[in-house]
């Protein structure tokens, strides 16, 4: 096996939000919707992001402005160079004419949106629902719409869509119809209660833990009790590979490995 | 398995001659978990110190045409969590496991091996020989014989478990710090550790690719330095030797054996053949033995 590192210039970085950039690369990668590239500018850091788009020349990650790292990388203008490392990971399985629900809570809705342009090329029919805390913190949602999908949009303050969570609007949802698939991306607690939620229809989430070399040696990002490595395994699970972790929804770990427990829902 | 991959080492008979060495996959129970049932005979725990590590800063691997580098950094969550995961692997799975433990001095040494006494490791490693510490601790101590035979001797001191020292490959003369290992009174050798450290640089950034700059250099390049450095070493002590440097195949198992080691560790190698490799490494081990009419891979000896 090779690793596959290369350094690439940033040809173009837009801004979903006041907390969102994406970059956009010239660069033909093959990837699929749910796999991530290690992205590192060699000088503050280097850190997991999805794949938001991928088409036969350019891919794009998009990425939410929390830390310092992600400070340092949205000050990057087009024409400075990161290196990236990937893609890796596993990705969405993507049916042919099925009817598919599309959930994701913050950051977790890019990459579902390159899941969506996936779906529909196979002829599913799409149905997205999106969350946020507020609407200053939207994003993809223009994207969406451009793919022919308008996304039922969910804030925690009603200043953008509907007031509630994805979970709410999932549930209004799953009275009306009965979707062949159901894909979820974004907080932890969202991710299990839409699992609980999801009534016996076949159901992918994509699971995020800290990641250290994305090569699958270090056992950094391996969830309990049978190792799973997000990195490798990971980090799209189907419902079958999450049912054996009994470490999701319960606790993920820090830098050192120690052991974090999430506390309450968030979406 | 196959009963001809079985094999005796201080006193325990291992499922298979491969070893889990410290540092891959190893932080948590599940990893131990997982590293067993592809295959591993015995299972080392990344090393653990007295307060919990965050590591080195992201990037911490890079690879290059030969093997790798990486700069973990020895993350750890500390000796009491890292001991909790043992237990919890062993409420489980039966594997003999090494509780691999780093510390700055003899006391440390010494209070870190009063913890595994209480815990359900069947073995302590001391790790004498990260190189990817330099700025924090300076040279590793195996790099002086002297440290070698003060550490050991403490930790033999107060050790209820067989103590195994994990030595460097950047060293003078390994003869002479195998030895102090031995005559202080290690039960067994880890050998080698990564080799170096080395950098490499991106010269698009201009900038090293690893954020620690430096990283120990693993992976098939370091066979050969593995195989001369254990065949030196087991010319002149008794005690078996844990083996690891750039093995990735059965035939990598049996080479490095010839060279004198008793067990041997794959570590880069569940990079380049997935965690599937001790399977595979173990049906290559049975192959061979069949085919050069061995009954079993214990009477594979050291070559003069």
């Amino acid at each position: 096996m090779k690793e596959k590192r290369f350094t690439l210039k940033i040809m173009d970085v837009i801004y979903e939000n006041e907390k969102t950039i994406t970059f956009i690369f010239k660069h033909k990668i093959k990837s699929g919707p749910g796999q991530f590239i290690m992205l590192s500018d060699l000088e503050n850091g280097e850190k997991p992001f999805s794949i938001s788009s991928c088409d036969g020349s350019s891919f794009g990650v998009t990425m939410k402005i929390v830390g310092e790292f992600t400070g340092k990388l949205s000050a990057l203008k087009p024409g400075d160079m990161v290196s990236i490392r990937g893609p890796y990971g596993s990705t969405f399985t993507i049916p042919e004419g099925k009817r598919c629900l599309i959930t994701g809570g913050g950051c977790g809705v890019p990459p579902l949106f390159f899941l969506a342009g996936r779906l529909i090329e196979r002829n599913n029919t799409v149905t997205a629902v999106t969350g946020f805390k507020t609407g200053s913190e939207a994003m993809c949602v223009n994207e969406f719409e451009k793919t022919g999908i308008r996304p039922v949009i969910m804030t925690d303050d009603g200043s953008l869509g509907a007031r509630g969570t994805v979970l709410d609007a999932m549930r209004d949802i799953l009275k009306k119809e009965r979707p062949d698939m159901i894909y979820a991306a974004g907080p932890e607690i969202m991710l299990k209660k839409v699992m609980d939620a999801s009534d016996g229809i076949p159901c992918e989430i994509l699971v995020e833990r800290y990641m250290k070399c994305a090569i699958g040696i270090c056992g950094q990002c391996a969830m309990d009790p049978i190792g799973l490595r997000v990195c490798v395994e990971g980090p799209v699970l189907n419902k079958r590979a999450v049912g054996l972790l009994s470490e999701f929804g319960a606790y993920r770990r820090d830098a050192s490995g120690a052991k974090e427990f999430f506390c309450g829902a968030t979406h | 398995m196959s009963k001809k991959l079985m094999i005796d080492f201080l006193g325990y008979t291992l499922a298979s001659p491969l070893v889990l060495p410290a540092g891959i996959m190893g932080i948590s129970s599940g990893s131990l978990a997982r590293a067993a049932n592809c295959g591993a005979g015995l299972l080392t725990t990344k090393s653990l110190s007295l307060k919990p590590r965050k590591g080195h800063n992201n990037p911490v691997t890079a690879c290059f045409e030969g093997g790798m580098i990486n700069a973990m950094g020895l993350c750890n969550p500390g000796i009491k969590e890292g001991l909790e995961e043992v237990r919890d692997f062993k409420k489980r799975i039966e594997s003999p496991v090494i509780a691999s433990v780093f510390g700055t001095s003899p006391e440390e040494f010494y209070e870190l091996a009063s913890y595994v006494n209480k815990s359900k490791a069947d073995f302590i490693e001391l790790n004498l020989s990260c190189p990817n510490v330099l700025d924090e601790f300076g040279v590793p101590l195996s790099a002086s014989k002297d440290s070698v035979y003060k550490i050991v001797k403490s930790v033999k001191s107060v050790s209820e478990r067989p103590v195994i020292a994990k030595l460097s490959p950047n060293v003078l003369s390994i003869k002479e710090i195998a030895m102090a290992a031995q005559n202080a009174g290690a039960d067994a050798l880890s050998m080698i550790n990564s080799l170096g450290p080395g950098m490499l640089i991106d010269i698009k950034l201009k900038r090293p690719v690893l954020a620690n700059k430096f990283g120990g250099v693993s992976g098939p390049c370091l066979k050969p330095v593995a195989q001369k450095l254990i065949y030196e070493a087991s010319s002149c002590v008794k005690i078996p030797i844990i083996g690891m440097g750039g093995v990735i195949s059965g035939k990598d198992v049996i080479e490095i054996k010839m060279a004198g080691a008793t067990l041997a560790g794959i570590g880069a190698g569940v990079f380049y053949r997935g965690i599937e490799i001790f399977k595979k490494v173990n049906r290559e081990i049975v192959k061979f033995l069949n085919e050069a009419g061995y009954e079993n891979i214990g009477e594979v000896k050291r070559i003069k």
